[in-house]
């Protein structure tokens, strides 16, 4: 089988405190991977380690077979990886046909070098900004800037930005945390529609996102991966019970 | 709102650079002797200005060592002239790649720090400079500073043309040219890609990494952009004075290019033509009046900070709701934004 990420022995200390230890993670093509554990588990960290955010203490890292161990974000990126944090990052003060051009523009380097033809009157770029909106829902006009969008929407218009650099592979924090029950129903609607056939690590809380979207649960406690395997096995592990499912119904 | 007052505030922009530009032009016709060195002078300034915007307005950079190219230009074009080559071009284009290179240098070092110590790093690069101005006999003649610039010549096809830059008027219409050229080309490059990229490195440096865009080369080009510009601007005050001290290398110089923009403010390109306008005005009148000529600066610099946080240009647009393409970064000026 052919895996777009490849995770071996992935460790990172933080001083004498061991956030993740030697985590051994392959993710096929085209699958969709949950991160559940309970909070100080390591998922965050897992995902900044992939993401790029943050070095290595020990292990391998590799996207669709390229060692990018020590490689900064930025490569990460052109090979395919996709981010979205926990904490909303956008172009808050920008428009958004700005904010959404930037995600395209990243996936043509060379052209950015232009420094004479106005942007506003490159009609292609545009238009697939716009059209990039309104796969997300954003039914605002396009010179809106972003802060004055909702939070849900700042959230569609991080995953607009997100699919713009045309990712391979998506790493999605906690999508739908702070939002409203309406917000929820509709990213998640979003992003069963528009990260299908695209490789997706997602950490998230909300087990009824978790069940809509993910083909594989990955469990971490301490750092360690303690249950790996469809959503119903995982769910059915007594470790998991134990370690995350009991605690989050009593939280 | 009615369709006369709209057509009122497209017209008003064209309509105001042209009004400008003849303003400038007839200065040599209706003005003799101080008035036109003292534009001149305002035109330079502006250049000066206009390269820090590049950095604060464009980047998010706010540099307090930019005198370092000020006075680098300076310092290589009177060289070149005085040493090597007296043609207009050819001492114009390697003072400017002069400046580009020591830039570029300064740059990748300077850019791998941020807000405070980036700061910082700018100010400690322009007092070596000065230290080095100010230690050299042989090249830069010490604390005299080089005396005697001549001004360059005119390749000999405009020259037959009766164009020359050793009258007043001549070197007044080259100061005119070249601000001109200035913000044109800085007002197309902030409205390309190039400088969309370089807004979205001003507004979330971090978000442009994860997206996979090389911020520090992108931030890099910016910074010898706007040194170049900076280093034509002290070229040409070195020509219209006739000299070039380590002065222009101090950190009051670099205090004075950033109260330029921080009165006219980062909300649109006229900001620092404003700025450096006043700046200038308020100095030329002021030195005529007392020796503490710089008190008035600093009670116009405290009015602007009260009253107008984000520049006079801003108060304008505000009034007349000509609303800037891009939101100025204003409060990169007041607090660098530190990165999580």
């Amino acid at each position: 089988m052919t895996h777009a990420l490849e995770l071996d022995k992935v460790s990172k200390c933080f001083g004498e405190f061991r956030a993740v230890q030697e985590v051994d993670l392959d993710v096929p093509l085209q699958q969709c991977c949950a991160l559940l554990g309970p909070n100080g588990a390591g998922k965050t960290t897992l995902l900044n380690l992939i993401g790029g955010q943050l070095a290595l203490s020990a292990g391998q890292i590799r996207v669709n077979g390229h060692d990018v161990s020590r490689e900064p974000a930025g490569t990460r990126a052109k090979l395919g990886v996709g981010r979205s944090f926990q904490k909303t990052n956008i172009f808050p003060k920008l428009t958004l046909v700005e904010n959404v051009r930037l995600g395209l523009q990243a996936t043509t380097p060379a052209a950015n070098w232009n420094a004479w033809r106005a942007i506003d009157a490159d009609q292609g770029l545009n238009a697939q900004a716009r059209a990039m909106l309104a796969r997300v829902d954003i039914r605002r006009p396009a010179d809106t800037v972003a802060e004055e969008l909702s939070y849900g929407e700042q959230r569609q218009l991080e995953l607009a930005i997100t699919l713009a650099t045309q990712p391979r592979i998506v790493l999605l924090d906690e999508p739908t945390a702070g939002m409203s029950p309406s917000e929820t129903a509709l990213i998640l609607e979003l992003m069963v529609e528009l990260l299908d056939g695209l490789t997706v690590v997602i950490v998230e809380h909300d087990l009824s996102v978790v069940d809509r979207v993910a083909d594989r649960i990955v469990v971490l406690e301490r750092g360690s991966i303690i249950a790996d395997g469809t959503p119903a096995d995982v769910k059915a592990d007594s470790r998991v019970q134990r370690a995350y499912l009991k605690g989050a119904a009593h939280a | 709102m009615s369709a006369s007052m709209l057509t009122i505030r497209a017209a008003a922009p064209p309509l105001g650079l042209l009004a400008l530009a003849l303003a400038l032009l007839s200065v040599p016709v209706f003005s003799l002797g101080t008035g036109m060195e003292y534009t001149a002078d305002i035109m330079i300034y502006s250049i000066m200005a206009i390269g820090l915007y590049v950095q604060i307005a464009l980047l998010g950079l706010v540099n307090f060592g930019f005198s370092a190219f000020f006075g680098l230009g300076g310092y290589l074009g009177a060289i070149l002239l005085m040493r090597f080559s007296n043609g207009l071009f050819t001492s114009l284009a390697l003072t400017v790649a002069g400046v580009a290179v020591v830039a570029a240098a300064f740059g990748a070092i300077a850019l791998k720090t941020r807000s405070t110590a980036f700061t910082m790093i700018t100010l400690t690069f322009s007092q070596l400079l000065y230290v080095v101005a100010v230690a050299d006999d042989r090249w830069t003649s010490g604390v005299n500073g080089i005396t005697g610039v001549p001004r360059p010549k005119l390749p000999a096809l405009l020259g037959k043309l009766g164009l020359t830059l050793e009258t007043d008027a001549g070197f007044y219409y080259l100061t005119c040219v070249a601000l001109a050229a200035v913000v044109l080309f800085v007002w197309v490059l902030q409205r390309s890609r190039l400088g969309s990229v370089f807004v979205g490195i001003r507004e979330n440096e971090e978000r442009m990494v994860v997206l996979g865009y090389r911020v520090q080369r992108y931030k890099l080009v910016g910074f010898v952009i706007s040194a170049a510009i900076g280093g034509l601007a002290g070229y040409l005050n070195a020509m219209l004075f006739g000299f070039v001290g380590p002065g222009a290398l101090f950190w009051t110089t670099s205090g004075e290019a950033l109260l330029m923009v921080i009165l006219g403010g980062t909300a649109s390109l006229a900001g620092p033509v404003i700025g450096a306008s006043l700046f200038i005005g308020i100095s030329h009148y002021a030195v005529s009046i007392t020796d503490h000529w710089r008190l008035f600066v600093g009670l116009a610099f405290i009015a602007v900070v009260l009253f107008a946080p984000q520049g006079l240009v801003k108060i304008v647009l505000d009034r007349f709701r000509i609303l800037p393409r891009r939101p100025a970064p204003t409060e990169a000026i007041a607090a660098p934004r530190e990165l999580p």
